[in-house]
């Protein structure tokens, strides 16, 4: 047990001897696609729903001006 | 006879002050296929991801790997030139069919949907060439993530290709609608966006 909790909190402090994909560390480092990537991903699904509901918005909103009028 | 949409209609409807249905914001087809592409976009963006990831870990020297036959970019220019008119070409049928210039509409789809088949066929050529020259899913990670990704482009040419051409032979029917157009025209939009993003990152 002592081990176990030894191991866990080696692994807390040096993060990187933890990697659970063996091929991660592996080649050039790529932390900044890795980042990068990371950011697109994120932000990709908001910025599509979000134009798509603007655009709905925009319709919805020229539709009850007509119909205002 | 000038065929409208339903939208149309209702808003000439609500603009002549006669007594209509309340517009919709938008045709059930439209809003379907925008969900539709919400999820191919995040299916295109999840294997853009992994491939830049690959590529990045790649060793200096080694990207593309030099066993490898380089992907042919000047020819595939002519490619990309031939499928972002196609997209000019579907935005000036729209505007035609919106004009009530059916036949203009019909026509100007046909030569889209023949660029677009250039296109799908050039990729063809060039894919049966690579294969001849060594380079398969299995013979490098690049070959691995061509043929995964802009096969997967691909396949969603032709089927966009055949929506545009059932839209083709709808313009025959009665009852034609024109957000059918634009329904299809929206997938061949995201087609035809998604490419030079491809273009560059794989072929570049």
């Amino acid at each position: 047990m002592r081990v176990a909790l030894m191991i866990a909190a080696v692994a807390l402090l040096v993060p990187s001897g933890a990697d659970a994909c063996t091929v991660c560390g592996a080649g050039a480092d790529n932390g900044n696609q890795f980042i990068g990537m990371t950011a697109f991903l994120t932000l990709t699904p908001l910025a599509v729903i979000g134009g798509v509901v603007y655009w709905l918005k925009t319709r919805a909103d020229a539709l009850a001006a007509l119909d205002g009028e | 006879m000038a065929r409208t949409s339903v939208m149309d209609r209702q808003l000439r409807l609500v603009e002549s002050g006669s007594p209509g249905v309340r517009p919709k914001v938008v045709e059930d087809s439209v809003l379907g296929m925008l969900l539709f592409l919400f999820v191919e976009i995040m299916v295109f963006s999840g294997m853009i991801s992994a491939y830049v990831i690959v590529e990045g870990a790649a060793l200096p020297g080694t990207w593309p790997p030099p066993d490898q036959p380089r992907l042919p970019w000047q020819e595939t220019l002519l490619n990309t030139t031939a499928l972002l008119v196609s997209g000019v070409v579907v935005f000036a049928a729209q505007r035609a069919l919106k004009q009530g210039r059916e036949h203009v509409a019909r026509k100007r789809l046909g030569i889209a949907m023949a660029l677009g088949a250039f296109f799908v066929a050039f990729q063809g050529f060039e894919w049966v060439s690579l294969i001849g020259q060594g380079m398969t899913m299995l013979s490098s990670q690049l070959g691995a993530f061509f043929y995964l990704i802009i096969g997967c482009h691909a396949a969603h040419a032709v089927a966009a290709l055949l929506g545009l051409g059932w839209v083709h032979r709808a313009f025959a029917r009665d009852g034609f609608r024109n957000h059918w157009l634009t329904t299809a025209a929206l997938f061949w939009y995201f087609v035809i966006g998604m490419w030079p993003i491809l273009y560059w990152l794989v072929y570049l």
